[in-house]
Formats: C-alpha cells, sequence, structure tokens
C-alpha cells in the first residue's frame, strides 16, 4: 500500500466521524494549550528574571572583592576577607575560558589629584586604577575622547561629571551660582577642556609649617604622571564605574609606592601589592561559573550574580513544576480520550477491518493506518492548541487585572510579559502532541491488526 | 487439468467449553484451475467452515491445505496478505463494500492495498464497473444502491486484481431470485472469460446449476462429488471469448 493511500484513508474516516474527531481534538487542543500556556509562563519569568540580572551586571563577568559581606548562618552579616595579589591574578589569567583579568585598587588613604595646566585642580577625584585590557568589557561608553590600548600607562576616563570640577583654587569665589551656572539655571561648559588640556596625575601631599600654622601644598616634589589618552563617560553610562575615574593600576602602584618610600613604610605594611578587587572577564557564563567554582574551591568567598540567578531561579522553580504538572495533567486527560476514541472506531470499525484483510491489506498498514489517525488527532489538535495559547497568551499579557493577579510585577524596575511563547515551544508543542497521539493510538492500533478477517465473512448484520 | 487447490485429511473441530463440535470431520479434495466449483449443504454442515479454511482465513485442526502450491495452512498471517493480493478473490453475502466509499473506491480497494497507483488502478475499477453494467453508477455510495448491484460491485471487486481463486460464501443469500439469476451469471461468466477458479457455497441447489461441479456436504463430510454436463457446453463459449475486457496488469 502506499503511503499517500494510508495518508488518504486516514484522513477520510477522520473526517467520516466528523463530531467525535472534533471533540477528541478539543481534548487535545485544551491539553496542549495548558502545556504551552504553562510553559510560557516558566519562559516568560525566566526572561524577566535574566532582564533583572542583566540590569544589575554582566553575568560572564566576575569581580572578587578583597572584602565580602555575607549572611553566616544566623543571618548576621560577617565580613570575609580575600587575599587579592599577583600571584591570584596569574593564576586566574592561566584558567581556562578567562579572556581577561584585572586588579584594581580604589584607596583613600592617599589623595590623588588632577592637574590642567598650571591653573586648574580637581583635588577629590575617586580614583580607580586597572589594567586597561578589561576595559572592552566593562561596558563603559566614553561621550568625547577616546579608550585606552592594551598597555598604556598614560590614560584617564573621567566621570561625566569630572571635568566641570576642574577649579583653580587661588580663585575666590564669591557667588558659586554665578560662577558655574547660567542665568536661565543651565550649567555652564567646563572651565578645562579636559581633551586638549595638559592633564597630570599626583598624590597631593602638605607638611605642616609649625611657624605659620599652615599647611603647604609640597606635592610639586613628587612625580607628576602625564595622561595623554583621554576619555570622558557619557552621563547615560550606567554601570558600577560611573563615578570613578579610571587610570592604569600602573601608574596608581607608582605614585603610591613614591609616597611609601618617602614616608618609610615598612614592607609588611604596604598597600602595595594587594588589590581591592579583582575582574575577571570569562568567555561565556558556564566558563565564568568554573572560574567561580574554582575560586571557591581555592578558599574565596565570591557574591557572584550567578548565584543570585540560581537563587532567584530555584524560588520560582516550585511555582514552575506547578504549573508545568497541570499542563501534563491535561494533556494525559487528552491522551486518555485519544485512545478511547480509537478503541471506538477500532469496535465500529471492526467488519471494515475484517474485509481490509480478507482483500488483502497487508497487517502493517492496518496498524500504520490507525497510528497515524491518532497522530493526526494529536497533530492538529495541537496545531489549534498552539493556535489558543497564542491567545490566552495575549490575555495574560494584556489584561491588566489578569497580569498582575499572576505576579507579573513581581519584579520591579524591568518591563516584563508575563507569558512568552519562543519558537521552538511552537515546535515542540506540535511535536508533543502528535508524539502523545502516536502513543495513545497505538494500544487500540495492535488491536486492529489483531481483529480475525473472519469478522468479515460472519453473516449477521 | 492442472490441481490448483489441494486438501488433504483437512479437519476442523470448534471447542465450545467442554463441547466439541466437529465442523469437518475429514475432506479430500482437489479443485482444478478454471473449475467452477459449488459446496452444497445445508445450514450447519461445515460449508462456510471449508471456505475459510480454503481461503487461510482459518487453521484446520488437522490436515492440511495447498492453493496455488502454497500450504497456507501453515502459512503466516503476513504472508497470506500478500498471497491473498495475489492469487485470491472475495464475493460475501453481505456484499461487505466500505460504506464511505463510492462503487469505484470499493472495486479499486485491492489494488490500493497491493499499491497500484491511483490512475491506473481508476481505469481498472472503471472497466471492471462497465463490465458488470454499473458504469453509470461509480460514483454512488453502497447505501445509494440495491442489492444486486452491491453484490456486482462486490463481485467487480473480487475479479479485479485477476485473482485465480474467487471464493463465494452464499453470494446470493440476501437476493431475490430474479436477481440471483443475474448475479450467478455475471459471476460465473467472469470466471470463464480468464479460466479463474471459483468456489462458490450455497445451500440452494438451484445455484448449483451454474456450477461445473457440485460437491456436496453433510455434517463435516463430503457425501457427493459431481462434475454437471453444463461444464462442457459453457467452456465453448468462454474459448470464443478471448478478448481482455478488463485486462489490467498490476
Ligand atoms: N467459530 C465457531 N465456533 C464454534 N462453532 C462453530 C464456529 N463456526 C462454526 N461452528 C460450528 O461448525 C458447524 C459448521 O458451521 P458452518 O461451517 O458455518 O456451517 P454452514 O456454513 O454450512 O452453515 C456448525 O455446527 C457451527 O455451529
Ligand atoms: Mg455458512
Amino acid at each position: 500500500m502506499r503511503i499517500i493511500d494510508i495518508i488518504t484513508m486516514g484522513l477520510r474516516s477522520l473526517f467520516r466521524r466528523k463530531m467525535r474527531t472534533m471533540l477528541t481534538v478539543m481534548g487535545v487542543v485544551v491539553g496542549s494549550a495548558a502545556i504551552v500556556v504553562m510553559v510560557s509562563l516558566v519562559v516568560g519569568m525566566n526572561i524577566s528574571l535574566d532582564k533583572t540580572i542583566e540590569q544589575m551586571g554582566d553575568l560572564t563577568l566576575i569581580t572578587i572583592q578583597s572584602e565580602v559581606w555575607k549572611p553566616n548562618d544566623e543571618g548576621v552579616y560577617d565580613v570575609t576577607t580575600n587575599k587579592l595579589d599577583d600571584a591570584l591574578v596569574q593564576t586566574i589569567r592561566d584558567m581556562e575560558g578567562v579572556l581577561a583579568v584585572s586588579p584594581v585598587i580604589q584607596q583613600w588613604q592617599y589623595q590623588f589629584q588632577f592637574t590642567a595646566g598650571q591653573r586648574y585642580k580637581y583635588q577629590w577625584p575617586s580614583v580607580m586604577g586597572i589594567d586597561p585590557a578589561i576595559l572592552p568589557y566593562l561596558n563603559i561608553e566614553v561621550a568625547s575622547g577616546e579608550l585606552p590600548l592594551e598597555g598604556d600607562k598614560n590614560f584617564v576616563i573621567f566621570s561625566s561629571e569630572t571635568p566641570y570640577q576642574f577649579r583653580d583654587p587661588n580663585k575666590v569665589v564669591r557667588n558659586w551660582q554665578r560662577e558655574y551656572y547660567n542665568a536661565d539655571g543651565t550649567r555652564k561648559p567646563p572651565k578645562v577642556d579636559v581633551l586638549t588640556a595638559d592633564l597630570k596625575m599626583l598624590v597631593y601631599s602638605y607638611e605642616w609649617d609649625p611657624s605659620t600654622g599652615q599647611q603647604v601644598d609640597n606635592s610639586r616634589k613628587f612625580t607628576k604622571i602625564p595622561l595623554n589618552t583621554v576619555g570622558v563617560m557619557s552621563d547615560t553610562n550606567n554601570n558600577e564605574y560611573q563615578w570613578y575615574d579610571i587610570v592604569s593600576i600602573e601608574a596608581v602602584k607608582e605614585l603610591i609606592a613614591e609616597q611609601e618610600k618617602l614616608n618609610k613604610v615598612a614592607a609588611e605594611n604596604s598597600i602595595l601589592g594587594t588589590y581591592n578587587q579583582v575582574i575577571v572577564k570569562a568567555v561565556d557564563m558556564a566558563a565564568a561559573d568554573k572560574v567561580q567554582l574554582a575560586l571557591m574551591d581555592m578558599g574565596y568567598s565570591i557574591d557572584s550574580l550567578s548565584d543570585t540567578r540560581k537563587a532567584m531561579q530555584e524560588n520560582q522553580a516550585s511555582i514552575q513544576y506547578v504549573l508545568l504538572g497541570v499542563g501534563m495533567m491535561s494533556l494525559f486527560v487528552a491522551a486518555i480520550s485519544i485512545a478511547n476514541t480509537m478503541i471506538m472506531s477500532i469496535y465500529e470499525r471492526t467488519r471494515e477491518i475484517g474485509v481490509m484483510k480478507v482483500l488483502g491489506c497487508k497487517i502493517a498498514n492496518i496498524k500504520t493506518m490507525f497510528l497515524f489517525e491518532a497522530a493526526m488527532i494529536g497533530f492538529i489538535g495541537g496545531i489549534l492548541g498552539v493556535g489558543l495559547s497564542f491567545g490566552l497568551s495575549y490575555a495574560f499579557n494584556n489584561i491588566e487585572g489578569l497580569s498582575q493577579a499572576l505576579g507579573s510585577d513581581m519584579i520591579q524596575g524591568v518591563e516584563t510579559q508575563l507569558s512568552v511563547i519562543p519558537l521552538w515551544l511552537v515546535a515542540a508543542a506540535i511535536a508533543f502532541s502528535t508524539l502523545i497521539g502516536l502513543i495513545s493510538g497505538y494500544i487500540p492500533a495492535m488491536r486492529a491488526t489483531k481483529i480475525s478477517a473472519l469478522e468479515a465473512i460472519k453473516n449477521e448484520g | 487439468m492442472k490441481p490448483i487447490i489441494k486438501v488433504e485429511n483437512l479437519r476442523k473441530v470448534y471447542r465450545l467449553g467442554s463441547e466439541r463440535v466437529v465442523a469437518l470431520d475429514r475432506i479430500n479434495l482437489v479443485i482444478h484451475e478454471g473449475e467452477i466449483c459449488c459446496i452444497l449443504g445445508t445450514s450447519g454442515s461445515g460449508k462456510s467452515t471449508l471456505l475459510n479454511m480454503l481461503a487461510g482465513l482459518e487453521r484446520p485442526t488437522a490436515g492440511s491445505v495447498t492453493v496455488c502450491g502454497v500450504r497456507i495452512s501453515e502459512t503466516s498471517e503476513k504472508k497470506m496478505a500478500l498471497f491473498r493480493q495475489k492469487n485470491l478473490g472475495f464475493v460475501f453475502q453481505s456484499y461487505n463494500l466500505l460504506n464511505s466509499q463510492t462503487a469505484l473506491e470499493n472495486v479499486a480497494l485491492p489494488l490500493v492495498f497491493k499499491g497500484v497507483g491511483k490512475r491506473k488502478r481508476i481505469l481498472a475499477a472503471k472497466r471492471m464497473l462497465k463490465a458488470v453494467d454499473l458504469g453509470t453508477r461509480m460514483r454512488h455510495l453502497p447505501s445509494q444502491m440495491s442489492g444486486g448491484q452491491q453484490q456486482r460491485v462486490g463481485i467487480a471487486r473480487a475479479f479485479v486484481a485477476h485473482p485465480r481463486v474467487v471464493f463465494a460464501d452464499e453470494p446470493t443469500g440476501n437476493l431475490d431470485s430474479k436477481t440471483t439469476i443475474e448475479v450467478m451469471e455475471l459471476m460465473c461468466r467472469m470466471a470463464r472469460e480468464h479460466k479463474q477458479t471459483l468456489v462458490i457455497v450455497t445451500h440452494d441447489s438451484e445455484i448449483a446449476e451454474y456450477a461445473d461441479r457440485v460437491i456436496h456436504l453433510i455434517d463435516g463430510n463430503i457425501v457427493d462429488d459431481r462434475y454437471t454436463d453444463k461444464k462442457i457446453a459453457t467452456e465453448e463459449i468462454s474459448e470464443e471469448n478471448t478478448a481482455n475486457e478488463y485486462e489490467i496488469k498490476a
């Protein structure tokens, strides 16, 4: 028997019993729609979760802090210290899946200062020293100027606010409002064009002059590091580095070393050699997870986004299981209904099957015909079910009260969709319904093949 | 003449609980190619049982059945499907047409199972329907036809694939006497045209008159086996009529 004939005969017998086929298909529609909607809710949840975490930062970026505050077993926050040194940086650099590593120095022991020409100074910057190799991964956008290349020691990336902070310390400002703002309340441009000015970085230091009782700035005696590559962050830059002026860690170390030498700081008290942070960029999330695990094994305490994500997902998992359970249950009911329909159909067609056998129809063909019919019920039900779920999904996402009742606004500040139906779900739902049809049609089909050809010969009816 | 059906020491016993019903006692029989053979007997004499056995629809309790050189009493059901496609045709008492299909589709059914393409089988089925004088009813459903017409569709279906043997169990059992004559003549004519073997089961001795040979069955035993003189006369007619009206190459 040709496949096309098996298909035609199967479709005809489905079509012949329109009402029953329709009712059975309805069962599958409800079942598959239930599954699709439930999965779409789960998908929607995970998407909003990922969006939330994305807002928190890049999951492939790991930041190891020298001090980590975590709640202990009693729920009281405790500090754990991590020793962040060059050995660790090298170890991480050698790990698999690591794109870039940078130690970070953010310290307040020494007061850094920027100068622009002879006149203008910015006296209170928050300096952060990093290795420029990590820069491409920190998502820092510059509004003007340029980003340094790897190996650059003489660079600075100012926060968007910094250019306004360059002032002439000798100028007495009577009216701050008039000095820095226009009459209409808008801000006056910075006094200095940081991109063209002669920029230098130094450590501010002073001596106490006992004769006058005044502090005297003696920082002109120290090294001044010229800053040739200059960038200014855009004010829409929205990340954890937006308030820092980022410079080369080498430059920072050099200035600190000079100060420590001057102050005769003993080696064991030196702040050099340890870092405040180490930033690691991994190739992907899996690699990031591996690096974290490796670090944890080494005894480092890490407060990672990936952990946060896992915790949040675990919280949602229980809801998801319930949702999936409801979906599976309705599809199971649909499967029973398919099996029931097929068995009814076989009882009804006992004689017909007998006749077909006597006329030389192969057993395998009879089986295929019935399996096809059952699979077809599943297939059509699956397609209609997916259609129905798109409708339901739309309703969930757009009916105000409904989405609130179902908790789509549980994540604040993130635009979320309660129910999301990805393409794979459409394909999977149709394939799954068809498979359910096949499975529930299997026993009836086997039964059909066992019907004796003698049924056709019997003369009653 | 070549033997086409060979039955040796065939026995069929049904068990109904503790009771045993001997449907066929001990049958020995040879049917030759091209014979029109009638199995005659009263109700319950075992005719249907014998026919089912000859057609391989039931397994014997003892003995063997060989059709077209194949011991069908020992052939698997899977192989029997192919064997039936190739060699056997059936005419039923209650026609057994598929109610949802037209006359044309019903006739084409054995060819569908055989895997014949649509165009070819429709052509063959049309020829067969014309041959049974139903050329104008091809698109009719069984419910739209009289009993006699339905049985003619049944006959067209039995012959469409050019089987070597056609079995008919009480083919006129549901028909009035006038239609019975039409149907019997049609069936015998078709069988003779292509020298096909026809085995008819009936309880009606008038039907037996169409056959070349009448096998009388009583209580599961052959009590009489006789050739009628009709055979010689009809054979001459069929010699002349060699035009292949409904030949197909399936
Ligand atoms: N499936 C069966 N189970 C039990 N007894 C049967 C069965 N088929 C036939 N018989 C018995 O076998 C005998 C012959 O039946 P059957 O061949 O149908 O007779 P006929 O066709 O000549 O009327 C009857 O007594 C009948 O009751
Ligand atoms: Mg009978």
